[in-house]
C-alpha cells in the first residue's frame, strides 16, 4: 500500500464554523505516500481546525476527508488511527506518570488484538517492548526509555511525542508545529527525522519555522481565513504573489 | 503501570503486614477470651473489600466515586431479599425460590452490583471530576431512597435476619472466625485479580486514560468501554462486600446505602494512600480501629475522629502506603 505518489489522505472541501467563525473554508488538500505536505498560514488561520478535522477530533460541517480513497468522514478518532492514521500535539500531550518506554508501547499496544488483554502484564510483553525500544532508538531518546515522561526536557518530549506517534507504523503522520520550542541542533535532527520518514508515509506538516517548511516540504498549501490561496511545490509558493502579500511579507517583517 | 521500585522487603511491609493483621488478630481476640471484637476485624475485612474496589478505579482510572455506598446496600439486599424468602419459602422477586447459600448470594450479588453499575458507569462517565462525584452521589440516593420505598422488605427498617446467616456450601456459618476466613478469602481473592487487571492492558488503558484521555484517542483506543467495565468490576465486588456485610450483621437496612458510606469508603482509601491496593487494607484498619477506640472513651468520638482524619491527610500524604514508602526511602535501589 506504500506506491510513492498514491493519495493517502484527502480533504475534499471542507467547511466548518464556530457561530460567526469561520474557521475552515473550503479546504481541500491531498497528501501522498513519500510526501511531505506543508501546511502553512498565519496565525488563526485554521491550521489547527483543519489537523483536528483530517484526524478526527472534530467533525467538519460540510465536506469529506478520505483514507485511501474511502471516506472516513464519520469514523471517530480513535478509529482513524486504527486505519493508520497518527498525530503529534502542538503541545506535548504525554502521559506524565508513564516512563518513556512505557508511553510507547502504550502506542504500540493500540495497534493489537490483544488476546490476554485482562491477566497477562502489559510490561512482560516482548511483542510491546522491542518494537517500543525500536522507535525510541530511531529518535535517539532511547537512553531515556526509564525516565518518566514529566521528567523530560522539552525537546525530548517533542521526541517522545514523535516517536509515540511513529510507534504504531502509520501510513499518515499528521504533525502540528512539531519544532515548536525546540533549539537549532534539536531542530536539525527532528528534521533529518521526518525526512527519512517520508519514504514510508504520507506527512503533513504544520510549521512555523519557514526555513524547515522550504526545506523539507515536497508541496506547501498556504491557508488565510480558512481558505487555500496558494498549493504547490516550495519553488512556486516562494514566488507567488498572493502568498507574499498575506503571509511572508508579514514575516519577513519581524 | 507505576513503576514498581519495591524491594520484597518493603512489599512485605506494606502489603502483606495489613493482611497478616487481620489475619491473626481475631485468633488473638479469642484466645484472651475476647471473641466479641472478630466481628470489628470481619468489619475491616469487608469494608477494606470494598474500598479495594473503590482504590481500582479511583486510583488508577481516575474516577472518585461518591456513589459506592448504592452497590454496597445492593449487595446487603441481594443477601436480605433471598434469605427472607428462603425463610418465609415464598417465591422471590422474579418468580425465583429464595436462596440462602453463600455460593448463590454471592455470585448474585456481584452480577446485581456489576449490572447496575454499568447503566451508572455510562451515565457518570459523560462527566469527570467534580460533576463525576455529584452524578455519582445522586444515583447512589435514587438507589438509598428506592430502598426505604420497600415495604415488603422492611422499609427503613430493612430486613433483620433472626433466622441466621447464609449458609456456605449447605454449611452453618454460624462461628465468627469461619465467616471471618470466608471475608479474608475473599479480599484476598478480589487483590489478586485486581493488581493483575492493573498490571494487565486493561490497566494501562484505564490509567492511559486519567493521565490523558485525547492522546488515547489519538493512539485509538476508546476509553469508555474499559472506564464502563472498570466502573462495573468496582461495582460488582462492592456488592459482594455488601452481601458479606449483611451476614456479619444478620441486618440489612438501607443504611448500608446512605451516602455517608460512600465518604466513609473514600476516606478509607485516602487515608491508605492511592500507591497500592493495600492502602484500602490499611486505611480500613486505621479508620474502623480508631472508631473502635474512640468509641470506647466517648459517645462523641466524631469530634475528635474529624480532625484526627484531617492531620492524618495533612501530614501523612499519600496515606499509610504513602508514609511506610517514605519510611523506606533509603532503601530504594532499582529505579525501573
Amino acid at each position: 500500500m506504500t506506491t510513492p505518489d498514491a493519495p493517502v489522505l484527502e480533504a475534499r472541501d471542507l467547511h466548518k464554523s464556530f457561530g460567526a467563525l469561520v474557521a475552515t473554508n473550503g479546504l481541500s488538500l491531498t497528501v501522498r505516500t513519500g510526501q511531505i505536505h506543508a501546511l502553512i498560514g498565519p496565525n488563526g488561520a485554521g491550521k489547527s481546525t483543519a489537523i483536528a478535522q483530517l484526524a478526527g477530533s472534530l467533525r467538519p460541517d460540510a465536506g469529506e476527508v478520505l483514507f485511501s480513497g474511502h471516506s472516513v468522514t464519520r469514523l471517530d478518532e480513535a478509529g482513524r488511527a486504527r486505519l493508520g492514521l497518527a498525530r503529534s500535539f502542538q503541545i506535548s500531550a504525554l502521559f506524565p506518570e508513564m516512563t518513556a518506554l512505557e508511553s510507547v508501547m502504550l502506542a504500540v499496544q493500540a495497534g493489537r488484538r490483544h488476546h490476554a488483554r485482562f491477566w497477562k502484564p502489559a510490561s512482560a510483553d516482548d511483542s510491546l517492548l522491542e518494537p517500543a525500544r525500536q522507535a525510541l532508538y530511531t529518535l535517539g531518546i532511547g537512553h531515556l526509555a526509564r525516565t518518566r515522561a514529566s521528567d523530560l526536557a522539552h525537546g525530548q518530549r517533542r521526541l517522545l511525542e514523535m516517536a509515540m506517534a511513529l510507534a504504531r507504523e502509520p501510513r499518515v503522520l499528521l504533525l502540528d508545529e512539531p519544532m515548536a520550542g525546540l533549539g537549532f541542533v534539536e531542530t536539525r535532527n527532528l528534521s533529518a527525522v521526518i525526512h527519512a520518514l517520508k519514504a514510508d508515509m504520507g506527512i503533513l506538516l504544520v510549521e512555523h519555522d519557514m526555513d524547515v517548511v522550504f526545506r523539507l516540504a515536497d508541496v506547501v498549501t498556504v491557508l488565510v481565513d480558512g481558505a487555500v490561496i496558494a498549493s504547490g511545490p516550495p519553488s512556486v509558493i516562494r514566488d507567488d504573489p498572493d502568498v507574499r502579500r498575506a503571509y511572508l511579507s508579514e514575516d519577513d517583517a519581524c | 503501570m507505576r513503576p514498581d521500585a519495591l524491594t520484597l522487603r518493603r512489599r512485605l511491609i506494606r502489603d502483606g503486614l495489613p493482611m497478616l493483621l487481620l489475619a491473626v488478630a481475631p485468633l488473638a481476640a479469642m484466645a484472651v477470651d475476647a471473641g466479641w471484637l472478630v466481628p470489628v476485624f470481619t468489619r475491616m475485612a469487608v469494608f477494606a473489600l470494598a474500598a479495594m474496589a473503590l482504590h481500582f478505579i479511583l486510583s488508577i482510572g481516575g474516577m472518585v466515586s461518591l456513589g459506592h455506598a448504592a452497590f454496597f446496600a445492593i449487595g446487603g439486599y441481594v443477601v436480605g431479599i433471598g434469605s427472607q424468602h428462603a425463610y418465609d419459602e415464598t417465591p422471590a422477586p422474579l418468580g425465583l425460590p429464595g436462596w440462602n447459600d453463600m455460593l448463590i448470594s454471592l455470585p448474585a450479588a456481584f452480577a446485581v452490583g456489576a449490572l447496575i453499575a454499568v447503566p451508572f458507569g455510562w451515565l457518570s462517565l459523560r462527566t469527570r471530576g467534580a460533576y463525576f462525584i455529584m452524578i455519582t452521589l445522586a444515583l447512589a440516593q435514587m438507589i438509598f431512597y428506592l430502598l426505604v420505598s420497600l415495604r415488603a422488605y422492611g422499609g427503613e427498617d430493612g430486613i433483620s435476619m433472626w433466622w441466621g446467616r447464609n449458609t456456605l456450601a449447605g454449611l452453618e456459618m454460624s462461628d465468627r472466625l469461619a465467616l471471618h476466613a470466608v471475608c479474608l478469602v475473599i479480599l484476598a481473592l478480589a487483590w489478586w485479580v485486581l493488581s493483575r487487571m492493573t498490571a494487565a492492558p486493561f490497566g494501562w488503558v484505564l490509567d492511559g486514560a486519567r493521565q490523558n484521555e485525547a492522546r488515547m484517542r489519538a493512539l485509538g483506543y476508546r476509553p469508555l468501554a474499559y472506564q464502563i467495565g472498570a466502573f462495573a468490576l468496582s461495582g460488582g465486588i462492592v456488592a459482594v462486600a455488601g452481601a458479606l456485610m449483611a451476614n456479619v450483621d444478620e441486618f440489612v437496612s438501607p443504611g448500608l446505602g446512605h451516602w455517608t458510606v460512600s465518604g466513609e469508603l473514600l476516606v478509607i482509601v485516602i487515608l491508605g494512600g492511592l500507591g497500592s491496593l493495600s492502602g484500602a487494607v490499611w486505611g480500613a484498619l486505621v479508620l474502623l480501629g480508631l472508631e473502635e477506640v474512640l468509641m470506647e472513651f466517648t459517645q462523641h468520638w466524631a469530634v475528635i475522629m474529624g480532625p484526627l482524619l484531617v492531620v492524618i491527610v495533612l501530614f501523612a500524604r499519600g496515606g499509610v502506603g504513602g508514609f511506610l514508602d517514605r519510611l523506606n526511602m533509603g532503601k530504594r535501589h532499582d529505579d525501573a
